[in-house]
């Protein structure tokens, strides 16, 4: 059998196996939006593990980050940082999450902030932003999928198709089982990714160099430059610390607020699971350490790939490996592919619904109505996403950051939300706005930016004064709202 | 509000990687050798805060855990701010 078809299979029986999964995983689910969209509020420590952890590894991590390793070196060692630091702050922040969702019935981020500000306004806002921010980040999971099942079939299986394949078993195990059907399939597919990463990451260097150690000594003689922080830019240059380090600050705030997170925090069953997941939830960073061993074997190694991006796929494909294991490792990029476009297919159609349209159009809108609008929302969203994937070569990436920005300034509203009750409805939505246009401002005109800063930072300076200033000059909002819900998220259950 | 010790040296800790996995902390440690299981010290350094953090949330959880037992066995109803507690 020629080896494309064997690869092929191998996925093809992935695929499947993620459908059933999928599919069954929701017939425990009540028929309730809470049901749909927080599975009952019911998600014990193994599938939130799994759902946070395989959420994050999108396949921006099996392909963006060991392709920096690859052709960056030490640059790429700032993902480790600020997965950290990011995910720090949620050991916390989840259980008042979960507890002020709890009582008051949230299930979406955007609920909560208008909610706890009485702003409709704030809960539009947050919307736009979101879905605007999701869109084009689950057209890049989709064109991901399409890109590493076209390379390993050799070109046999066209990018369109490979995309096609995939998402139509996730958006058929989303349709089915909503957020259980995302929570039990990353599961598996967060197994599979790290057993074959790490299978992978041990076995390749082993094969061509003798070990891991060997290898980092012939690249300490030959690349050196590539083995330290702050490594090299995008044309090859050395680095600066101060990008590398407000590089790590700012993607850390940027992962601590994506709304799917807040969604799933509102999904635990109890204050300990979400604790526990976030104690272990650094277990699966260390699973950059074999695709980041896999890159840097790559170095030194001939042909090179037609792009950094394809460093790992590359690998996999040049060095004898049998096409069993080929197809599992499609198969495993293709996890890390859904495993992250499932939630935000989800989480965009579920933010639609909840904090746009039905604080918009309809506030009467029955809890199985919301239901069925949330299924169609996520086709559509879905067909949305998909045409871009497949038609646009570019600026998606400029879109995503432009979103990813205005992401990262939910980040002072969030706290104040739980520790300054003074601040109100117009300081929130102040400080929201103006950050964002002012990132956007000086993302478009880098020249503008003080002392080089990054962007975000910037942002974030201007949101807080806005925020500080704007909710002095209002009326506070009413005390005994804001005080119930301050006192709801730090009462342990 | 009593600052309380665990939750504190936590949040040091996080300081302390802050400071230490970027500018300027980093850069002593952000060397190629010694190796370190097969790595360059400056992978390693990532590794280890990755498993240090990783035994600091795991004693935060034991130490709230305690706390609470403690608490429900010596008086029927903490006060207000030890039932807050542990945030």
């Amino acid at each position: 059998m020629e080896r494309w078809v064997i690869v092929t299979l191998v996925t093809a029986g992935y695929l499947a196996l993620s459908l059933v999964i999928g599919w069954v995983s929701g017939r425990k689910a009540s028929n309730t939006v809470t049901g749909y969209v927080a599975g009952d509020r019911d998600f014990g420590l193994l599938v939130m593990y799994f759902v946070m952890g395989a959420m994050m590894f999108s396949a921006f991590a099996f392909l963006g980050t060991p392709g920096w390793a690859y052709s960056r070196g030490g640059a790429a060692f700032y993902v480790f940082s600020y997965g950290l630091l990011g995910f720090a702050p949620w050991y916390f922040l989840g259980p008042w999450v979960a507890r002020v969702g709890r009582r008051f019935g949230y299930v979406t981020q955007a609920e909560l902030l208008s909610d706890r500000f009485k702003s409709d306004l704030l809960s539009w806002l947050i919307a736009v932003v979101s879905i605007v921010a999701f869109i084009p980040y689950i057209a890049l999971q989709m064109k991901g999928a399409g890109i590493v099942f076209n390379a390993v079939t050799d070109g046999k299986v066209p990018i369109w198709i490979g995309a096609a394949a995939a998402y139509a078993v996730v958006m058929l195990y989303v349709l089915k089982s909503g957020v259980l059907g995302v929570g039990w399939t990353n599961t598996f597919q967060g197994i599979f990714m790290l057993v074959i990463a790490w299978t992978l990451g041990i076995w390749l260097p082993n094969q061509l160099y003798g070990g891991i150690g060997p290898m980092f000594e012939r690249l300490a003689d030959l690349r050196p430059e590539l083995l330290t922080a702050p490594g090299l830019d995008s044309s090859g240059a050395p680095w600066g610390w101060g990008a590398y380090s407000s590089a790590i600050i700012v993607s850390a705030i940027g992962v601590t607020m994506w709304p799917h997170l807040f969604m799933k925090a509102f999904a635990a069953k109890n204050d300990n699971t979400i604790k526990l997941t976030m104690v272990f939830y650094p277990t699966f960073l260390l699973f950059l350490l074999p695709l980041y061993f896999i890159a840097f074997a790559g170095v030194l190694f001939d042909p090179k790939p037609v792009s950094a991006d394809f460093i790992l796929p590359h690998m996999i494909l040049n060095t004898n490996v049998a096409p069993v294991v080929i197809g599992l490792f499609c198969a495993g990029a293709l996890a890390a592919s859904m495993s992250t476009g499932d939630a935000m297919l989800h989480a965009a159609a579920s933010i639609y619904v909840q904090d746009f349209h039905s604080k918009l159009f309809d506030r009467k809108l029955s809890d199985h109505s919301r239901r069925t609008l949330i299924r169609v929302v996520a086709v559509i969203v879905g067909v949305v996403a998909y045409s871009i994937a497949v038609t646009t070569q570019m600026s998606l990436v400029s879109l995503l950051l432009a979103a990813y920005g205005a992401i990262v300034q939910l980040a002072p509203i969030t706290v104040v939300a739980f520790f300054w009750k003074r601040a109100t409805a117009a300081g929130a939505v102040a400080g929201l706005v103006l950050g964002s246009i002012t990132t956007l401002l000086l993302y478009l005109n880098p020249e503008l930016r003080p002392f080089g800063l990054h962007e975000g930072i910037v942002g974030l300076t201007v949101n807080c004064s806005a925020l500080v200033v704007f909710s002095l000059l209002t009326k506070p909002t009413a005390a005994e709202h804001v005080d119930a819900f301050v006192e709801t998220s730090r009462r342990a259950d | 509000m009593r600052i309380r010790l665990v939750p504190t040296l936590a949040a040091l800790y996080y300081v302390a990687m802050i400071f230490f996995v970027t500018y300027p902390g980093y850069v002593p440690f952000d060397r190629i050798r010694p190796f370190v299981l097969g790595m360059p010290f400056s992978m390693f350094w990532q590794v280890m805060w990755i498993c240090g953090a990783i035994i600091v949330l795991a004693g935060v959880f034991f130490w709230e855990k305690g706390r609470r037992a403690d608490t429900q066995g010596s008086s029927e109803r903490g006060s207000p701010s030890s039932q807050a507690g542990g945030e």
